[in-house]
């Protein structure tokens, strides 16, 4: 099975960090004295004694933020892909697929849609070898052949859809007095 | 020695262990802090099997904002009653049920393919960003490969399945969380009649009329007012 | 694979020891710049311990350190002592994390030899996604921290807090966003090295991105305009206010690795990460003496940064709080997206890769941004005239009626009740 390298270092910092931040808290209470005492363990309320408890209920407009928020967050989601996914598709086979085709020759990461030039061109060594077949595939700065002008136009008014509905909503929610805490 | 196994074991045991956790503890934020645990853990398993950007998306929206949503609204609303959930038993009954179709469905997802999928290969996505973009929008991806669909799932007669455009799908998504959005909104409505509202706006309203120079408000509330507005 | 764990290990030492002696040195240099604005000496006694030398100062982070160590660690009685622990542990661990996929440039060990990155994870094809998910999970160490502690300052400070971070994700995503249209990938390497092969960084290409993110990006780490989570002189100590000894220390360093982290991702998206003209080259890979030189741009550009973030620290008042939240919805998010969408717009249908000749093809397009954000501020300042009713506005909802006489109560402040 081929192994996929970037989670090691990225568990074993996480592990790392942890144990770090363990040990901090550890070494405190060692070093530290204790000296417990029936004042000390009440809440801080600048001297005065507390007289409720500290939960209760509060405005619910914090949560209708983090509603808006979450829901921009999504849009975000979709937005990324649509981003990557505008710039590397090409319009003419032009200079952004040019430069695509040159960055991956560099780094081994193939990316983009280069990958459907694959199938017309060299079936069975995409099937056999597809890390392989990958590399040739990227080196080709031709327009695959699915790919057409159509096809970028698709792309760019898709997302500019999706972002004006969404700016809709956000007018909307300005109006409504959502953003005005 | 497969090292790959090794470290899908690991998040698998702690996506399984916080999730239990979770279900069975009784305290509403650790359940939540038990499920930011699990679902970073799913983030891990997602980038173990090259799905960079869905393991990324996962923390993102799931870890940053469902959760916090889950926070706002323990902070917002919890007394100490509520803090503490207990489950009834046609509660539980009705949590079976769902979890075991979903899990039935799952399941059947998963056995429908014959052998692991592979991870594409080292610092390599499996689907690229750039890909799920095209996929999103609908762009025919002229029957994508086998080279890359044994990594998008699969095997060669799906692989067809790739190039169905999903461009409806994604419109519609922005049209959902725009009804959100207007839903959130509807929630809203701040303070269009204070006299008629009860509670703290009640309190604002009240304070308001008793003129300037007063403040009717106990220190508490004052400090809520000072922390929202 | 053992090669891969040891490698992996030894750049996380580097890593973190770096991170900790940086911040420890950091808050002195705050200190120093602290009381350079104020016109006072700042600390310049603590030298090497037993001694008699003082040495400016230098000693200071160690006994800092040393104090946090022999203080107590005390759990008050009223908290929930399990998140109580784990909400400082989770914070410093996400505050670190994003310096995973930070790249350094890379090293070509020898000639011909393949390219070592000088990043822990480099090549992650989801790096900028990544920083910002890493960046979500902050938040909930804020939120556990507040809520756990079970106290009024610390559940205020908690709700403040965790409302501005994710408020200011939004800006600070849409600017990203930008940045990703520009160079067509979401991996950090492929945003530096757009910049360097071009020459043209990005703060030129996309000022407007540049302010959106800067903002954005300050409000995330807390800093003082944008302090609202521990407000000293409202809230006590804000989220942290129950918490002491190495606890307390682990929210403050992340509190500071967080402005570092800002200053970094700054340096990286707009100010050409380790690219400097004529100095470093542009290709990928580098020598020994090139690798450590962009090591050291890139090292002295973050601290320039961090120079600016303290000098911002001394000069401006905090925010109130409807401030804060009508500056990240209702300023940063519509400039965030006019900077998004002219982008867009000017890659579709004016030249579909400006930069691909350096300056020499880039000038219209950095024209025409420095001008959107000329549009956009004099618009919004235009738009949004500020009104200084300090008092919490408890009138229903504003309408240009309201807004006008509130204006004019302003106008003449209290005049007719002092006659």
């Amino acid at each position: 099975m081929i192994f996929d390298a970037s989670i090691v270092p990225i568990t074993l910092f996480i592990l790392a960090l942890v144990a770090v931040g363990a040990s901090l808290i550890i070494l405190g209470t060692v070093a530290g004295p204790r000296r417990p005492n029936p004042i000390k363990a009440m809440p801080y309320e600048s001297g005065v004694d507390p007289f409720h408890d500290a939960r209760r209920r509060l405005n619910i407009r914090y949560h209708l933020l983090a509603v808006a928020f979450l829901i921009f967050d999504v849009e975000l989601l979709f937005l990324y892909p649509w981003a990557v996914a505008l710039r590397q598709t090409p319009r003419d086979g032009g200079a952004a697929r040019a430069r695509a085709a040159n960055s991956q020759d560099a780094k081994p990461v193939a990316d983009g849609i280069s990958a459907p030039a694959e199938k017309t061109t060299e079936p069975l060594a995409a099937a056999s070898e597809p890390v392989v077949a990958r590399e040739v595939s990227t080196r080709r700065a031709s327009v695959p052949p699915g790919v057409s002008t159509s096809g970028r136009t698709l792309v760019f008014w898709g997302g500019v859809l999706f972002l004006a509905i969404l700016t809709l909503g956000f007018v909307y929610d300005w109006r409504k007095g959502v953003f005005r805490s | 020695m497969d090292f790959n196994w090794l470290f899908f074991w690991i998040l698998a045991a702690i996506t399984v262990t916080s999730a239990v956790a979770a279900v069975l503890t009784t305290h509403i934020v650790r359940m939540a802090f038990y499920l930011v645990v699990c679902l970073g853990a799913v983030a891990g398993l997602f980038f173990l099997a090259g799905a960079y950007f869905v393991g990324a998306m996962q923390l993102m929206i799931y870890v940053g904002g469902t959760v916090v949503l889950i926070g706002f609204g323990v902070m917002l609303t919890a007394r100490t009653p509520f803090v503490r959930m207990q489950t009834t038993p046609d509660q539980w009954l009705l949590a079976m049920v769902t979890a075991a179709t979903l899990g039935a469905m799952l399941l059947q997802a998963t056995l429908r393919y014959p052998k692991p999928i592979e991870p594409p290969g080292i610092g390599e996505p499996a689907v690229s960003p750039g890909r799920l973009g095209t996929a999103f929008l609908g762009l025919r991806l002229e029957a994508a490969s086998s080279g890359t669909s044994s990594q998008t799932g699969g095997d060669g007669e799906d692989a067809e399945s790739l190039g169905v455009a999903y461009l409806l799908p994604f419109e519609l998504v922005s049209v959902h969380l725009l009804a959100v959005l207007i839903g959130a909104a509807y929630l809203a409505r701040p303070r269009r009649r204070p006299d008629q509202e009860t509670g703290r706006e009640g309190e604002h309203a009240g304070a308001e009329r008793s003129g300037p120079g007063e403040e009717p408000r106990p220190a508490a509330v004052a400090i809520a007012s000072g922390g929202d507005s | 694979m053992i090669v891969l764990c040891v490698t992996a290990l030894i750049k996380i030492f580097i890593i973190i020891g770096a991170l900790m002696t940086a911040a420890a040195y950091l808050v002195l240099v705050e200190r120093w710049v602290a009381a350079w604005v104020q016109d006072r000496l700042g600390p310049n006694r603590a030298g090497i311990p037993l001694t008699k030398i003082r040495l400016w100062g230098l000693g200071q982070p160690i006994a800092d350190g040393l104090k946090f160590i022999f203080k107590e660690e005390f759990v008050p009685g009223h908290v929930d002592k399990i998140l109580f622990t784990l909400a400082p542990i989770a914070t410093l661990a996400a505050a670190v994390l994003i310096y995973a996929v930070f790249p350094f440039g890379s090293l070509q060990w020898m000639a011909g030899g393949e390219p070592i990155p000088l990043g822990l994870v480099s090549g992650f094809s989801a790096g900028l996604v990544f920083i910002f998910a890493v960046n979500g999970v902050a938040v909930y160490g804020i939120i556990l921290g507040g809520w756990a502690s079970n106290n009024k300052y610390s559940l205020f400070g908690a709700l403040r807090g965790a409302a501005q971070l994710i408020a200011y994700e939004i800006p600070l995503s849409l600017a990203i966003l930008t940045l990703v249209l520009a160079a067509g990938s979401l991996r950090v390497e492929d945003v530096v090295a757009q910049q360097a092969e071009s020459g043209v960084w990005n703060v030129f290409l996309h000022p407007l991105a540049f302010v959106v993110f800067f903002v954005a990006a300050t409000a995330e780490a807390g800093r003082l305009p944008f302090d609202l989570p521990e407000t000293e002189q409202e809230l006590v100590g804000g989220y942290h206010t129950e918490y002491s000894g190495m606890r307390l220390m682990m929210y403050l360093v992340s509190e500071f690795l967080h402005m570092i982290t800002a200053s970094f991702l700054i340096v990286i998206l707009f100010f050409g990460g380790w690219h400097l003209w004529g100095l470093t080259g542009a290709e990928e890979a580098a020598t020994w003496p090139i690798a450590l030189l962009r090591v050291a741009v890139l090292l002295v550009k973050v601290l320039a940064v961090v120079f600016f973030f303290m000098l911002i620290r001394w000069s401006w008042p905090r925010f109130r709080f409807d401030q804060l939240m009508a500056l990240a919805w209702q300023v940063m998010v519509p400039w965030g997206l006019t900077q998004l969408v002219f982008l867009a717009l000017w890659l579709e249908f004016v030249e579909e890769d400006p930069w691909s000749r350096g300056w020499a093809s880039a000038w219209p397009l950095a024209a025409a941004n420095a001008a959107l954000l000329a549009a956009v501020w004099l618009l919004t300042a235009w738009v949004a005239q500020p009104y200084y009713d300090n008092r919490p506005r408890r009138l229903a909802l504003p309408t240009k009626a309201t807004v006008a006489s509130q204006r004019a109560i302003t106008a003449i402040p209290d005049a007719s009740q002092a006659n």
